[in-house]
């Protein structure tokens, strides 16, 4: 897992959630980028090498929804998971409809995480034989 | 004695008296005419002094006057015989007269002799002319000084005259003005007696000297009772000092009046409510000294105010936890981002705590994290409880911006879910000022609340909400809130503030007429208008000095 090697990145406004879900992808083993906002994750040159996408539901100038519609009108296929902490059926049935992974209230458990994670791993032809517990 | 008077006219032998002039014609003559002109003389004396005793009735020692005329008239007798002796020797009865005469003489000097000293006191004529002229002066000085008193007595009775006229006049009005002002007293004590308002009048011992029967019906004290009793001790206990004091002032001369709403304590124990306003001290020195006070019976108006002010307090308090619940969602967002990062943590923690050797620099970080956003969380918490807050208001000092910061804390994440730029132009400098922060916060969540509602359907501008605080030439403080909203419909302009008037469908109408009480209970004022180029601009000014009671 050197060429290929499977990054999971974070786009949430909140620095707190953005620190701690990356302490827990590190010890995991897991290698992880965090960006603030959905238009500097946009603006990097790591979409391509995203192998699993933790977005969050509600951001200022632009929600992960409409990321979400972004990527997918720009051609990219990237397994997203969703974290909010509002409960809206209605957004999680929108982000569920369009592809997304999972959809996850906030605070979630590091287990339904971590299998989400997973699964959108596996859906992006990661190599998940390699034991992701150290 | 019949023997010696006839003796006496017994014819006698002697020779007349002639013989012994030898009948000498000349002799005989001369002592004829002489003896003649003396006795005529001598009748007539006494005839001229009987007529001068008889005219002259004042006269002093009349009998000397009588007895020298007889003694005379006797003397002028024995002339008259000594003519007749001259031819007829009738010696016998010339000797009778003569001892007659003798007698007459004799008495007469003795009585002369004795009255002499009399005589001599009587004044002279000299001395009579004198004292008349001295008599005649002072006859005149008294003219003069009974002439000058009888002026002085005619201008005395003239005064006197005008005086009893003035006085006539002074009596006719005391009359008047003692009727006046018996009609006046009476008239002021069917007043003082019919009254339905309290009046008692204090005297200099602060005793009740008067009180009038509204007054002993409000305080259940009979007249007699409230003799003996003063203001203080039926002023309700925890009103007490300040009566004093005020009491104190007003005899003092510090105050002229002054007026209190305050609590009796009635005769029964019952608590009521007075409105006492004394009207002025009287003089001291007046003959009624005292002070008059008029004493009303507020207990219902108290009660009435206590109500209204606890039932808006309630309403007050529902609107802001309405505004609380609609802010719910953003509230759970608010502390579930840092609950999700403590879990979070937590779970990173437990796996490198299981790592061999475990990876305590992680593991610290971790922890540093976990203990920031709890702290955050509580704070979230303490910001709610505080608007959430059921107790009774009460004011303090606020420091206006951090008031408005904790409110935009509160909705930072109801504005970011609308999509709102919020900006704030807090000024630098703003004093400290005396009001209820809870409701101040309530009014500011109210405004921004509206702002987001009005900037709910606006899709092609920016929807920026910007708050300022300012410091207005007067010393004001000046919060308003702006928003890029729909803005304000001219024909509601006047109702916004009205209670349960709403543009909203699922709208209460009550949150800016109660922000609209509030600030008029901060002695502020509360305003709407029109922003440039949209929506629409609400802000407040709190005077610094509001120092009213809520």
């Amino acid at each position: 897992m050197t060429g290929n090697q499977s990054i999971v990145m974070i786009v949430d406004d909140d620095d707190s959630i953005r620190k701690a879900v990356r302490r827990l992808m590190k010890s995991y083993g897991l290698p992880v980028e965090t960006f603030a906002s959905a238009a500097e994750y946009l603006g990097s040159d790591r979409l391509a090498k995203t192998s699993c996408l933790v977005l969050d539901v509600h951001m200022p100038d632009m929600t992960g929804l409409e990321l979400q519609k972004r990527l997918i009108g720009a051609g990219y296929v990237i397994p997203i998971v969703f974290i909010t902490a509002f409960t809206d059926d209605n957004a999680r049935t929108q982000a569920l409809n369009a592809g997304a992974v999972g959809y996850l209230a906030k605070p979630f458990s590091d287990e339904e995480l971590l299998s989400h994670i997973h699964t959108a791993l596996r859906n992006a032809g990661a190599d998940v034989s390699e034991p992701l517990r150290r | 004695m019949t023997s010696f008077l006839a003796w006496l006219m017994s014819p006698q032998d002697y020779m007349p008296h002639g013989m012994c002039f030898l009948w000498q014609p000349e002799l005989i003559a001369l002592h004829v005419a002489s003896d003649s002109l003396i006795a005529l003389s001598y009748y007539s004396i006494p005839v001229a002094l009987i007529y001068f005793v008889m005219k002259r009735t004042d006269l002093a020692f009349p009998a000397i006057f009588v007895l020298t005329g007889l003694f005379i008239l006797a003397c002028g007798t024995t002339h008259a015989m000594s003519v007749w002796t001259l031819w007829f020797p009738d010696y016998r009865v010339d000797g009778g007269i003569k001892a007659v005469t003798a007698l007459l003489s004799v008495g007469t000097a003795v009585a002369i002799w004795k009255v002499m000293p009399l005589a001599l006191a009587l004044p002279s004529t000299g001395q009579l002319e004198r004292a008349n002229k001295l008599l005649g002066q002072e006859i005149t000085q008294r003219q003069r000084a009974e002439a000058a008193l009888r002026q002085a007595n005619a201008e005395l009775e003239r005064r006197v005259a005008a005086r009893t006229a003035d006085l006539q006049e002074e009596v006719v009005r005391r009359r008047d003005t003692e009727a006046t002002l018996r009609a006046s007293e009476e008239r002021w004590r069917s007043m003082f007696e019919a009254s339905a308002v309290g009046i008692t009048l204090m005297d200099q011992q602060n005793h009740f000297a008067a009180a009038n029967e509204a007054f002993q019906k409000m305080v259940g004290y009979t007249e007699q009772e409230l003799l003996s009793l003063g203001p203080v001790d039926i002023t309700h206990e925890d009103d007490r000092q300040a009566t004093r004091e005020m009491i104190q002032d007003v005899q003092s001369g510090k105050r002229q009046d002054y007026q209190a709403e305050k609590r009796y304590r009635r005769k029964d124990g019952k608590v009521i409510w007075v409105r006492v306003s004394t009207a002025r001290a009287l003089d001291p020195n007046s003959p009624l000294p005292g002070i008059p006070t008029l004493v009303e019976d507020i207990t219902e108006r108290k009660r009435a105010e206590m109500a209204w002010h606890d039932a808006r307090e309630a309403l007050s308090r529902a609107t802001r936890l309405t505004v609380m619940g609609e802010l719910s969602a953003s509230i759970a967002h608010e502390i579930n981002q840092p609950l999700s990062a403590i879990i979070t943590n937590g779970r990173a923690c437990e796996r490198f705590l299981d790592f061999s050797p475990p990876d305590l620099d992680e593991v610290k970080d971790a922890v540093g994290e976990i203990v920031r956003d709890g702290k955050r969380a509580s704070e979230v918490l303490s910001r709610i409880r505080a608007m959430s807050r059921n107790s009774a208001p009460e004011r303090g000092p606020v420091d206006v911006n951090l008031a408005i910061a904790e409110v935009l804390a509160l909705t930072r994440d109801e504005l970011h879910r609308h999509r709102i730029s919020v900006m704030t132009e807090l000024h630098s400098n703003l004093p400290v000022t005396m009001a209820d922060r809870v409701q101040l916060q309530q009014v500011v969540l109210n405004l921004v609340m509206n702002g987001i509602d009005a900037m709910r359907a606006v899709t092609d501008r920016p929807r920026n909400l910007t708050v300022r605080s300012q410091l207005s030439d007067q010393g004001n403080i000046v919060v308003n809130v702006a928003d890029s909203g729909v803005g304000l419909d001219p024909r509601n302009r006047d109702r916004i503030f009205d209670s349960f008037f709403t543009t909203k469908p699922e709208g209460m109408g009550m949150g800016l007429a109660i922000s609209n009480t509030i600030i008029q209970a901060h002695h502020g004022q509360l305003w709407a208008e029109s922003g440039t180029p949209f929506g629409a601009v609400f802000g407040f000014t709190l005077p610094l000095a509001a120092g009213a009671s809520l």
